[in-house]
Order: C-alpha cells, then structure tokens, then sequence
C-alpha cells in the first residue's frame, strides 16, 4: 500500500515539476527571443493575450519584441515601465544609443556607479561630456573616477585642465606633479603649465628641478627657454623666477 | 557673347602639368574653371594622398558647398607653378608643421600674394613663425606681425571672438590650445581674440590676402588617442571663413542637392545578403531570401520612388548556387520600371588596396595575404553567417563564400580579377535585365576606396560610380566635420562619395538594433537647414530585408521621401550631377548676369544670401524659375539649353512664368503668350507649382507622342498655380498650359 502511495506521490509530484518546468507562452517567447527566432517569439507572445495589469517580465518581453519589429516608440514606452535596475539600465542605454539619444545615454551612464565603468567606458563618458560641453559634469565624473582609483593617466591630465579652468589652482597644481612624478606627463602644454603654476606659487626651485630633468630627456632642450619665454615681463623686472 | 568674353574663354592659361592632370582626369571635357578652382596643398610626408589629409577630411565639403572644387598638390614633390592670369586663383593650406622646405615655400606664397592669389591658411602656416626666414613676413602679407608663442594657456582669456563667424558649431575648450602671439595690421576682420594680462593676440582673421586661423582654434577636438580624434566640430564658420577668405563674389553656385526647387531623394541598394534566410516569412509561413523580401515587402509597395540596386555578381555564380532562385529574383526586380540596375563588385571586396597592382592578365590572388588582414567594413558577419542558417543552395554557396570575417573579398571562389570584379559584375547586372536597360551604375563595396586602376574600369565601361564618405550628420555626429565632400580624386580619376552613411554604420555592421537606421531622419534635418547641405539619400543593404525592424525602419524612412518636399532620381542621376560638378563653368558676363555652361545633368545653380533677388527672365536664358530656400536663391536650369544665361533683379518681369517647385524633372519650357509648355519626366504624381503667372486659370494636356494621357483646368491664385497630374512620368511627357480664350 505504501508502495502504491508512493508511486502515486512520485507521479504527481513529477507531472507537477513538469508542469513547472513547461515554460509559459510568455517564457517560451523569452527563449525564443534569446534563440534570435523574432517570428515564433511574436506568434508565442500573441497567442497568449496578457492578463491583469502588465509585469515588469511581460513589460521587458513587450520592450524586446517591440524592439524587434522596429516599434520604437512601443519599446520606448515598454521600456520606460520597467523600474531602475542594473539589467533595465544596460538595456535603456543600449536604446539611447541605438536611438540617437546621447544626452540620455549619458545621464544613464552617469547614474551608474563608476566603479563599474570599463576604461573604454570611461573615455567614452568623458569624451562625450567634454563633446557636449559639460564641463562641470565632466570634472565632476572624472573626480569622482579620482575618488574610485579608477582615474587614468589621460584623464587625470584633462581633470587638471578643468580644475585650472574652474580656479582650483592648487588642485591642479597636486595633479600635474603627481602625473609628472608618475612618467606621465609628457605632454609639451602640460609641463609649461606645471613649471607655471609652480614659480607663480613660489615654488621656483621645485620648477627648476623639473625643468632640467625635462631638458635632461629632450634633444630640444627647449623647455626652459619656453617658461622663461612665459615669464618674460617678470624677468625683464629682474626677478629671478627659479628661485 | 561678346568679343572680348569670347576671348577670356580661350586664353591659353600657363598651369602646373599636375594640374593639368586633374584636369584631363574624372571625365572632364571642358577647361577647368578657374573662377571655381582652389589649389589644396597638403604634405605627402604626412599624408598618402590627397584623401588622407586635414583639407579632404574637413575643408573640401565646406568648399564644394561654396561652388569650389579643390585640386591637390604635394608640397613635398616641390612647389606648384606660379599664378599666371586666367589660373586659379585660390589656395587652401592645413598643414601640421613646416613643410620641407620652408624658406622655398614662404616665399613662394609671398610671390603668390603679390600676383593677387589669396590664401586660407588653417593650422600651421607651412613655415615656422619665430623659425624659417620669410615665415613671419608671409604672416605678415595676411595681416599679423608675430610676437611669439605662449604654451601655458590657463591666464589666457578670450577678449573677443567675432559675433557670426566664431562659435559656429561649438565655443572652445575651456582649456585653450596653445597660440602663436599674433597682432594685426591693416584692414583686418578678426575672428577671435585672446588676451593675457595687457598683451593680446589675434589668433583667427581674415586679412588683405586670405584668412589665417591658428592651430586648435579652427575646431575643437576631442581626442581619442594622442594620435587620433574622437571628435571634431567648427569653432569657427567654414563658409563665411572661405567666402571671405578668397574674397568671393555672389555667383551662380553649382548645386547638387536640388531640381526642379525640391531636394532631391534618391536611394540604392548594395546587394550583400541577397541570399540571406530573412527571418521574415511569407504570410503561409514559408521562408525566404531576403532579395524576395525587399521586393515584396519594399520594392513593390514603393513603386513610386526610384531605387538602384546594385548586384553582387557572385550571388548569381552557377558555381555557388544550386538553384535559380537568386537569379530570378534579380531579373524580377530588375524588371520593375523604377528600379535602376548597378553592380556591386563580382566577388565583393572588403578592403580594395590589397588589390592594388594585382598583375595583368590576372594572376591568382591568395584568399588571405600575409600581413594584410583587416576589419571587414561592412556586413560581411551577417552575409556569411546567414547564409548557413539553410536554404536549398546554402552548402554550395558556403563553398564560395568565405566564412571568416576577416576575408579580404565576401566571395573566393574565382581569383581576384578586376575586370570580372568590375566589367563582369556589370555585365551579369545587365544580364539579368530586360533588354535596353544596361547597368548605370558601379556601387564600391567593403570600404569603398579603389584605386585608380579600378576607378578608371569603371569609367571605361561606361558607368558612373558611387559609395564611400560615411556621412552623418545627427545627435551623435553633431558637426559637419562628419559630412563628406561631394568625390575624391585618385590620381586621374574621380569617385562620387554616397551623400548618406547605409545601415551598417547604424547597426553596429547589422549585429544589434537593427531599426537603428531611423537616425537617417536626424541627418536629414540636420542637413536641410539652417543650410542644404546634402541630398537626401537612403543607402542600404539586401540584407535590411532579413529582419522586421530593418524593413520597418526601410518603411518610415521611405514614406518620409514620399510625404516630403523632394523631388526623387536615380542614384546614377545624382552621380552624374555631382560627377558634373566638377565641369560646369560660371562666367560673369556684366553685373547680376552669368553664363553657365557645360552643366551636363547638372541642372541647379544657387546664389546664397539672395533673398532679396528673383532671377531677371529678360536678361536671362535658359532659367526655368527660382524657389528661396534658408535665404538662398535656387535657379533651375533647362537641360535643352546648353549654355544658361542667369540674370538677377530685385523684381520679377511681369508675364514671365517661372517653376517654383515640380516632384519632376522639367526641361524644354516654352513661354508662349497664353500659357506655357514643357517636357517633364519623373517618379510618382507630378506636383508643380508655377509663379508670376498673369491668367486667371489654365487648362492642362499631357501627352506622351501625341497621346492624350491627362486634361484638367487649375486656377491660379494670387499669380500662383499649382497642380498635381495623378500620371505616371517615367517616360517624358509634354505638358501643355493653355490661358483662357480671350487672356492672351
């Protein structure tokens, strides 16, 4: 009898996991969707007419085959119901992008945290806040790169470049030597500037020192020439700059 | 024509044998026209060719848009001729350091200068200022004295950047670039000055002699690399730095986004994926090629818009496909009236300098050179990929094709051969097409650069060609830095860029969101005002058809040219205007009076800032009429007279008809004393509108040798006419506008 119990158990138990594990319509449009069969993921999703009040899964669904079928403002719309999550994220600013929405893009991107960012990402966020002139939002994102260590040379040097231009001199003036203290500044306009900031700091010596290791490394030897080029009145009065 | 003009047209102009060369070159028949001609000089230390530098990249299509067409010379293969009379008359210079030799070249522009020539100089002027002798002083001859150089920028401020013609497409970087100190002398219009403490420095002018715009102020870029650049847009205005520069005239510019007063649309298609499963389906659920697809689902429902489709030969091989079918499709839509027929490449190359100086007769070439591997340009993963989804032939054809996407050619089945690749795909195009109507057309595949040898092919065979230029225009690409120029020269040949970028530079080379050609639309807006900058083209691929979000972005973008002001050609029509470009010849003859000649298809002349001025049809010959469009005045021109005479006057002349606007090509017009006649042919219904008319109504024939196809009777109002025949015009019709008994 037990046996028979059991049987009869296992059986029903069985055909219920089955029935679990039987996708829905809904699912079997998911998978056919990630099976990139658009025309049976629009029949499945059709022949079973949504009930209640749309989920965010029916939502997502309605947002891919939208998508799919060229439906822009339909996979807007789907899209826009769905609540803020790293996965609806991705995909909102796939649509941005696909959609000539840069300003949406950016902000989606801003909104992430930056931690997650590539270094292909970084210089794409960067370079389009520095496209749109956004400079604000731009030095913003960068610092906010600093704070996470996540701050390539490159940018480093263009957030000394916005913080010189927003006043912060002495913030600059840190992250230009800590580039030249790292090999990382090579660039001409960036050396002038730091042997700049330096002397009208009264750090002369600090600037002298530099400056003959630039020299040091150059054929041209012409950095010094530059910078007293720079400061040609303030020599001209009879002070000594390098000092 | 008087003597004297007779004379001036044949005056034995002394010119650089180079420039005789680009002459001879790209189908030119007639004198270069000087009026029109800006000698380019660029450093072939740094750059190639001529396509490869700073003044093909960003100057010529401003140019082109200004009526200019630029003839290239390589300052390093030693310095062009000396200006003669009659010569051209204008130099563009963007160089990024000294050329070689510096001292030669500075005071070969200060001779230049002297003889009248005038200069635009972006960039480095060519010679070291504060460096090379002459430097300063060709500096000079423009209208600044140099003062030195200042490195460290963050104390320099902008004292004043000129109202109009700076901050065009965007203001400057907050961190300035570097400057040479620069202050002028003379008349003098400065475009941006910069100042540090009490010292300033003009860094941007335009001055007695040309323009001078310093390193890093003519655009702002955004870099990429050290080496490359992500962005770049005008800081400042290319057409009103160029109009000034060269100190131009207001002249009859030859146009090539116009006819008839509309903006032209015209569309083609690159064959690739002819043989792709589409995952479109028929409506009993039966599957088929994406060529089947694009016929039905967009060829036919589309009928009233041209479309030129150009072929790959190797999708019809016998040897790589099993069945027909392929072929079939192709004479089917080849069949179609409106359907241009074209070839794209025999065996489709990706990348067309790996078959450069391949030997004659052919020799094999290897599927893949060593050292010579590249990034497909185009669709090439979905071509090949597709195919191995299954249909009846898909085996046999993945034997042809070649499956990595790396391949230099879509198809190596055969070796590389020009002739077949170029002559054989036109002849099997026009195989497949009914008798009579032979390909017009050779579309560039992959990355669209050929060399000259296969540009020369393709004139040889006697078709124009097209494709390359990558243009857009729209949220992403916010400048027209990103618009082509209308053609690049390759040696003695010329190439017809495509006005619009296809979809593949949408989709990410159609691997995701395959709607994303809708951005077309941005560049459309973007390129119509606040100037018309381009036509409108639709360019894509076979294999839009293979999804539903490609055919419902085919869909929108066509009903957008089916619902707009254009007037719709054929792609080889466009090739041909914009190929036509480059010969027609502007002569003034008196005051607000031109002649136009050797126009070809060319049919369009523009004057900007116009919008006072309506053409003078008693001075004038040859004129149709004239539409305002953003503050210019567009001519159209009749194509059965040769040589136009163009005259402006502030008032139009009483009784003289003039076409505003026609969806047609009109030509032949006769102006009679009571009505009007003219031969018109086109795609769609026939819209017109008619201006400066005097009778209260006219009665319309149209006919076709001697057919009556179409009566009506419009009334005109407010001088005002306009009317729509609801017939097909494919093949010319005579229109006939007759006044009211009693109106003569």
């Amino acid at each position: 009898m037990w046996k028979a119990v059991l049987v009869i158990g296992l059986a029903a138990f069985g055909a219920g996991a089955a029935l679990v594990a039987v996708p829905s319509r809904q699912g079997y449009a998911e998978l056919l969707l990630l099976d990139d069969d658009i025309e049976a993921a629009i029949l499945s999703a059709r022949s079973e007419p949504a009930e209640g009040p749309p989920t965010h899964r029916r939502n997502f669904l309605d947002y891919q085959l939208a998508a799919a079928m060229g439906d822009i403002t339909g996979a807007a719309t789907a899209l826009e119901a769905l609540p803020a999550s790293a996965l609806v994220d991705s995909h909102r600013i796939a649509f941005a992008h696909a959609t000539g929405a840069p300003e949406t893009w950016l902000d989606l991107q801003l909104r992430q945290d930056v931690v997650t960012h590539s270094a292909y990402q970084r210089q794409e966020v960067a370079s389009l806040l520095r496209r749109a002139g956004r400079y604000e939002d731009e030095r913003a994102y960068l610092a906010r790169l600093a704070e996470a260590g996540s701050l390539d040379a490159d940018l480093a040097l263009r957030l000394a470049w916005l913080e010189l231009a927003a006043g912060e001199t002495r913030a600059a003036l840190v992250r230009l030597a800590d580039l030249d203290d790292a090999g990382q500044l090579t660039d001409r306009q960036g050396r002038v500037t730091l042997a700049s900031l330096l002397i009208e700091a009264g750090q002369g010596t600090q600037a002298d020192a530099r400056v003959a290791r630039w020299d040091a490394g150059s054929p041209e030897r012409a950095m010094r020439a530059t910078v007293e080029n720079f400061f040609a009145s303030e020599i001209a009065d009879g002070r000594n700059i390098w000092k | 024509m008087s003597e004297a003009r007779g004379l001036l047209r044949f005056t034995p102009w002394v010119i650089s044998l180079a420039w005789i060369s680009i002459y001879n070159c790209a189908a030119a028949e007639t004198p270069p026209d000087p009026l029109r001609r800006v000698l380019a000089l660029y450093d072939g230390r740094f750059s190639a060719a001529p396509d490869e530098t700073a003044i093909h990249e960003f100057l010529e299509f401003p140019a082109n848009h200004l009526g200019l067409q630029l003839v290239y010379h390589d300052v390093a293969t030693g310095l062009p001729e000396p200006f003669a009379p009659g010569g051209i008359r204008y130099v563009a210079t963007w160089f990024d350091e000294a050329v070689p030799n510096p001292e030669a070249y500075s005071a070969w522009v200060r001779r230049e200068m002297e003889s009248g020539r005038r200069f635009a100089v972006f960039s480095e002027q060519g010679a070291d200022l504060g460096g090379e002798a002459g430097a300063e002083e060709m500096l000079r001859m423009l209208g600044g004295r140099y003062h030195g150089y200042v490195d460290a920028t963050h104390t320099t401020l902008v004292a004043e950047a000129h109202s109009e013609w700076s901050n065009f497409e965007t203001g400057l970087d907050p961190t300035l670039p570097p400057y040479p100190i620069i202050e002028t002398e003379g008349e003098v219009i400065p475009l941006l000055t910069l100042s540090r403490g009490d010292r300033t420095s003009t860094v941007a002018f335009v001055g007695p002699s040309g323009s001078f715009v310093a390193s890093g102020y003519e655009q702002r870029v955004v870099p990429e690399t050290e080496a490359s650049v992500w962005f770049s847009a005008w800081f400042i205005d290319p057409f009103a730095v160029l109009e000034a520069a060269f100190d131009l005239p207001l002249r009859p510019i030859p146009d090539t986004t116009t006819v008839s007063g509309r903006r032209i649309f015209f569309s083609h298609v690159d064959g690739d994926g002819w043989n792709n499963l589409s995952r479109v389906p028929s409506e009993d659920g039966r599957p088929r090629l994406s060529a089947e697809v694009l016929l039905t689902e967009i060829l036919l429902p589309f009928s009233d818009l041209p479309v030129s489709i150009g072929l790959v030969g190797g999708d019809v091989d016998p040897a790589c496909t099993s069945d027909d079918e392929a072929e079939t499709l192709a004479r089917q839509i080849f069949q179609l009236d409106h359907v241009e027929v074209a070839a794209h490449g025999y065996t489709h190359p990706f990348k067309w300098e790996q078959f450069d100086d391949v030997p004659d007769p052919p020799d094999p070439v290897p599927t893949f050179q060593e050292g010579a591997r590249h990034t497909p340009s185009e669709g090439v993963g979905a071509l090949t990929r597709s195919w191995l989804a299954g249909t009846a032939s898909a085996d046999q054809m993945a034997d042809c094709l070649e499956l990595d996407p790396h391949a230099p050619r879509a198809f190596s089945h055969v070796p590389f051969d020009l002739e077949l690749e170029i002559k054989g795909a036109l002849d099997v195009a026009t195989s497949l097409a009914p008798p009579g109507k032979p390909a017009k057309l050779f579309l560039w595949t992959g990355d669209a650069r050929p060399f000259e040898a296969a540009l020369r092919m393709a004139r040889e065979a006697g078709v124009l060609n097209m494709n390359g230029g990558d243009s857009r225009f729209d949220a992403w690409h916010p400048s027209i830095t990103n618009l082509s120029p209308l053609a690049r020269t390759v040696g003695q040949e010329r190439q017809i860029y495509a006005p619009n970028s296809n979809e593949a530079a949408y989709t990410d080379l159609w691997q995701r969101d395959h709607f994303g050609q809708l951005q077309l639309l941005d560049t459309v807006r973007r390129t119509e005002f606040p100037r018309r900058l381009k036509p409108y083209n639709l360019y894509y691929h076979t294999y839009s058809a293979e999804r539903r979000a490609g055919l419902a972005a085919l869909r929108t973008l066509l009903e957008e040219a089916r619902s707009g002001d254009y007037i719709a050609i054929r792609a080889s029509e466009y090739a041909a205007i914009a190929n036509d470009f480059f010969r027609v010849r502007v002569e003034p003859l008196e005051e607000n009076l031109w002649q136009v000649s050797d126009r070809g298809r060319l049919q369009t002349v523009r004057f900007d800032g116009a919008d006072d001025l309506v053409p003078d049809l008693a001075r004038s010959r040859g004129v149709l009429g004239a539409r305002q469009i953003n503050g210019s005045l567009y001519i159209a021109l009749d194509a059965e007279v040769p040589t136009a005479l163009v005259a402006l006057s502030e008032q139009p002349v009483d009784g003289l008809v003039m076409l505003e606007q026609a969806s047609w090509q009109v030509r032949g017009l006769q102006r009679h004393d009571c009505g009007f006649e003219l031969t018109a042919e086109g795609f769609g219904d026939g819209e017109m509108t008619w201006t400066n008319v005097p009778w209260e109504s006219l009665s319309l024939l149209a006919t076709r040798n001697g057919r009556t196809l179409w009566t009506g009777t419009v009334a005109v109002q407010g001088g005002e006419i306009t009317f729509e025949l609801p017939i097909k015009a494919i093949e010319p019709v005579r229109i006939l506008a007759t006044c009211p008994a009693g109106e003569e």
